[in-house]
C-alpha cells in the first residue's frame, strides 16, 4: 500500500486534531489549575506546570502555623489542601460504593428485562418495550422533585438508598442489552433449554457471558453518569458530609466571600477524574477483544 | 432408550396451518430421518418433541409417559442444532460437562465460590469430568478439551454439539439439519460417523433434514413430510421402489425420477403421447408414470420411448443422458453403466424400453395408482 499525500484526509484529520484539541482543553486548564501557585492562576502565566517557585501557604497560615513551616511549593500546597480540607478519601469511597451499587443493581434489573423483552414470547412484549423506549425521553431533572418528595415521604433523604435506588432501573441498560441479545442466536438458547437450564441459569450462565462487551460499554455509561453526577447528589445530600460523592467534595473550595480557591479545587477534580481514565484505560482493551460470538456459525 | 410418539399433531400460527395433524411412532434405537422441503414442518415437528415448542393439538409421549406440558429440559432429549450452539465463552469440555452439571448438582452446588463447599460437589465433579473425556474420546475430541469453541473448525465444533449430546446418555437424539453447515466432503465423512453412532449407542435418533441423500444412507426409515403432512412413512428401499405419492416420487432418488404424462383410455390401455404401451391402469386411471432412471434400458425393437440424446453426463462410474423425447415437456433422465462409456454422444437417437414391474403409475390427484394383474401378465 503506498502512502501519497490526499488534500482530502489532510482535510479530514485536520478537523479531527481541531476537535480533539477543543475536547482537550478544559483537561488542559484544569492540569495547569492544579500545578500552579495562586499568583500564576489569577494571572493566567506560568504555562503547564508554573514556576514552582516556593511560597507561603496562605491557608496553612490562617491554620495558624509558623510562617517557616508553611513554605511549600504550589503543586504541594493544592494537593495538600485538597485531601486535608475536605475528607476527600471518604467522599472517593462513597462514590465507588455508590457507582458499584448501581451498576450492580442496574445489571441485575436490565439482563433480565432485556432477555424477556430479545427472546421471550408473551403478551404486550412490543407495547413493554415501546414504554421503555418512551422512558429513554424523560430527563431526570422533569423527575428530580416528585423523586425527591417520595423519598423523602419514605425518611430515605441523606442516605446512600437516597442516592442509588432512583437508579437501579435504567431504560438505557435494558434498551442496549436488548439490541445485543437480539443478535444472539435462538438455537444457543434452546440449546441451553435442552441441557437442562432455566430462564434464570440461561440468563446469567449464557446470555451474561457472551454480552460482556455489551455490559462493559453499558458499565462505562453508568459508572461515567453517577461518580460525575453533581445534581442529584446535592439534592439528597443536604447534611451529612460523610456521604458526600466526589463532586460534592469539589464544593469545598468555592470560597464565596473569601474567593474561590481554584488551585485545590483542580487537584481534587484531578483526583476525581483520574480513576474514571485509568478504569477506561483498561476496559478499552476487553471493548476491542472482548468475547465474539465467533463460535456460533 | 425410549420409544418416541407423536399423536395427531397440529400446528398453526394464526391462520398458517404449519402442522396438520401429523402422528408418528418411532420405535427404541430406531434411526429415523424426517425429510422435506425447506419449509415443510419438519423442524416445528422436532421442536414440538423436543419442548422447544408447543402444539395447537396432539400428543407427544416418550416411553410410557405423555410429556405434553413438560419442559424441553425434563423430557430428557438431546439436541444438535445446525448452527451447533455451542456455548462460545465456555472450553469445549465445559460445553460438554454443561448438561450434566445442570443435571448431576444441585443449585447450590453450582454457585460460584460456595458450591466448592457442598457436601459430595467434588465427587461428582471428578464424575463429571471423567464422562466428558469418555465422549470426547468415543468423538476422538479429547485433543481439543481446551479450546473454546471459535477455535475449531465446522466438523470440530460438529463433534462437539454430539458430545454434548451423548454425554448424558439421553432417551433419544434429535438431530436438525446437523450437517449441513459442513463442506461436500466432511458431510459425507459425518454421516457415516453418526450412522455408526446411532448403532455403538443402539440410541433411538431422529434427524431432520432437506437432504434426501442423507436420509436415504443413514435411515432405518423415512418419514417424508411435505406442506405440513407425513406423506410417506418407509424404509429407504420402500420410498425409492414404491413411493405412495408423486411428490416423494419426485423427492427421493438423485437424479430425479422420469415422471411422464400419459392417458388411461376407457379399456384401461396407458396411453404414452397418443401411442397405445403394454401397460394397462387398475381401478385408476393412470396419469402419470414414474420410471427411475436407472430402470430404462437401451433396446432395438418395440421401444416404450424413443430421443435424441441432448447431454451426456459422465460420472465415471455411471453415464447419465439427458433425452429429448418428442411431444415430452421434460427431458428424460437415463442412467447406463460404465461400460456404456463412449457408444453415446449428444446428438443420438435411443430407443429405451422398461420392465413393467419397475414402472409406477400415479393418479391425476398424484397418489399411487396400482397397475392391473393383466397389465403385469401382458408385458
Amino acid at each position: 500500500m503506498t502512502h501519497r499525500f490526499s488534500a482530502r484526509q489532510t482535510l479530514i484529520h485536520a478537523i479531527l486534531i481541531l476537535g480533539a484539541l477543543i475536547v482537550l482543553l478544559p483537561f488542559y486548564v484544569m492540569l495547569a489549575t492544579a500545578l500552579k501557585s495562586p499568583v500564576e492562576i489569577a494571572s493566567g502565566t506560568g504555562g503547564l506546570f508554573g514556576a514552582q517557585a516556593p511560597m507561603v501557604s496562605e491557608d496553612c497560615l490562617m491554620q495558624g502555623g509558623a510562617e517557616a513551616a508553611c513554605l511549600t511549593r504550589p503543586v504541594l500546597d493544592n494537593f495538600r489542601q485538597a485531601f486535608t480540607k475536605a475528607p476527600l478519601w471518604r467522599y472517593m469511597l462513597n462514590g465507588v460504593i455508590v457507582t458499584a451499587a448501581i451498576f450492580l443493581l442496574q445489571t441485575l434489573i436490565a439482563v433480565p428485562a432485556a432477555y424477556a423483552l430479545a427472546k421471550l414470547k408473551f403478551w404486550g412484549r412490543d407495547a413493554a418495550f415501546a414504554l421503555v423506549m418512551f422512558c429513554l425521553l424523560i430527563p431526570v431533572h422533569a423527575i428530580a422533585l416528585p423523586l425527591y418528595l417520595m423519598l423523602a415521604h419514605l425518611g430515605l433523604t441523606n442516605s446512600y438508598a437516597a442516592l442509588i435506588l432512583p437508579w437501579i432501573v435504567s431504560a438505557f441498560g435494558i434498551f442496549l442489552m436488548r439490541q445485543f441479545f437480539l443478535t444472539v442466536p435462538d438455537d444457543l438458547i434452546d440449546a441451553a433449554r435442552m441441557d437442562g437450564m432455566g430462564e434464570f441459569a440461561i440468563i446469567w450462565r449464557v446470555m451474561l457471558p457472551t454480552a460482556i462487551p455489551a455490559l462493559l460499554a453499558f458499565a462505562i455509561f453508568s459508572v461515567v453518569a453517577h461518580w460525575n453526577d453533581y445534581f442529584w447528589p446535592r439534592i439528597v445530600i443536604t447534611g451529612d458530609r460523610s456521604l458526600f460523592t466526589p463532586p460534592l467534595g469539589l464544593r469545598e473550595f468555592k470560597g464565596d466571600l473569601d474567593g474561590t480557591f481554584y488551585g485545590p479545587m483542580m487537584a481534587t477534580a484531578l483526583v476525581i477524574v483520574t480513576p474514571l481514565v485509568a478504569a477506561f484505560l483498561v476496559a478499552q482493551r476487553r471493548f476491542i477483544d472482548g468475547i465474539t460470538l465467533t463460535g456460533m456459525k | 432408550m425410549a420409544t418416541l410418539e407423536l399423536k395427531d399433531i397440529t400446528k398453526s400460527f394464526g391462520d398458517t396451518d404449519i402442522l396438520r395433524g401429523v402422528s408418528l411412532e418411532i420405535a427404541d434405537g430406531e434411526f429415523l430421518s424426517l425429510v422435506g422441503p425447506s419449509g415443510c414442518g419438519k423442524s416445528t415437528l422436532l421442536r414440538i418433541l423436543a419442548g422447544l415448542e408447543s402444539q395447537s393439538a396432539g400428543s407427544v409421549h416418550i416411553g410410557e409417559a405423555c410429556v405434553d406440558g413438560r419442559r424441553a429440559a425434563d423430557r430428557d432429549l438431546a439436541m444438535v442444532f445446525q448452527s451447533y450452539a455451542l456455548y462460545p465463552h465456555l472450553t469445549v469440555a465445559e460445553n460438554i460437562a454443561v448438561p450434566l452439571t445442570m443435571r448431576r448438582l444441585r443449585r447450590a452446588d453450582r454457585l460460584p465460590l460456595m458450591g466448592a463447599l457442598m457436601p459430595g460437589v467434588r465427587r461428582r465433579r471428578a464424575d463429571i469430568v471423567r464422562t466428558v473425556r469418555e465422549a470426547a474420546e468415543i468423538l476422538d475430541i479429547a485433543a481439543l478439551l481446551d479450546r473454546k469453541p471459535g477455535q475449531l473448525s465446522g466438523g470440530q465444533r460438529q463433534r462437539v454439539a454430539l458430545g454434548r449430546a451423548l454425554v448424558r446418555d439421553p432417551a433419544a437424539f434429535l438431530l436438525d439439519e446437523p450437517l449441513s453447515n459442513l463442506d461436500a466432503k466432511m458431510r459425507v465423512h459425518m454421516r457415516a460417523e453418526i450412522a455408526q453412532l446411532n448403532r455403538r449407542l443402539g440410541a433411538t435418533f431422529v434427524y431432520v433434514t432437506h437432504d434426501q441423500a442423507e436420509a436415504m444412507t443413514m435411515s432405518d426409515r423415512i418419514a417424508v413430510m411435505m406442506d405440513g403432512e407425513l406423506l410417506q412413512v418407509g424404509t429407504p428401499d420402500e420410498l425409492y421402489d414404491d413411493p405412495a405419492d408423486i411428490r416423494v416420487a419426485r423427492f427421493i432418488g438423485s437424479p430425479a425420477i422420469n415422471l411422464l404424462p400419459v392417458e388411461t383410455d376407457g379399456a384401461g390401455v396407458i396411453r404414452l403421447t397418443g401411442r397405445a404401451t403394454v401397460l394397462r391402469a387398475g381401478p385408476v386411471p393412470v396419469a402419470y408414470l414414474g420410471i427411475r432412471p436407472e430402470a430404462l434400458e437401451p433396446c432395438d425393437r418395440d421401444p416404450l420411448l424413443s430421443g435424441r440424446a441432448r447431454l451426456v453426463e459422465n460420472l465415471g462410474s455411471d453415464l447419465f443422458v439427458q433425452l429429448d423425447v418428442p411431444e415430452m415437456p421434460e427431458t428424460v433422465t437415463v442412467r447406463l453403466p460404465s461400460d456404456a462409456r463412449g457408444k453415446i454422444a449428444a446428438g443420438d437417437l435411443m430407443h429405451l424400453r422398461v420392465r413393467p414391474d419397475r414402472v409406477r403409475g400415479f393418479d391425476s390427484m398424484g397418489l399411487a395408482a396400482p397397475f392391473g394383474a393383466e397389465a403385469l401378465a401382458d408385458a
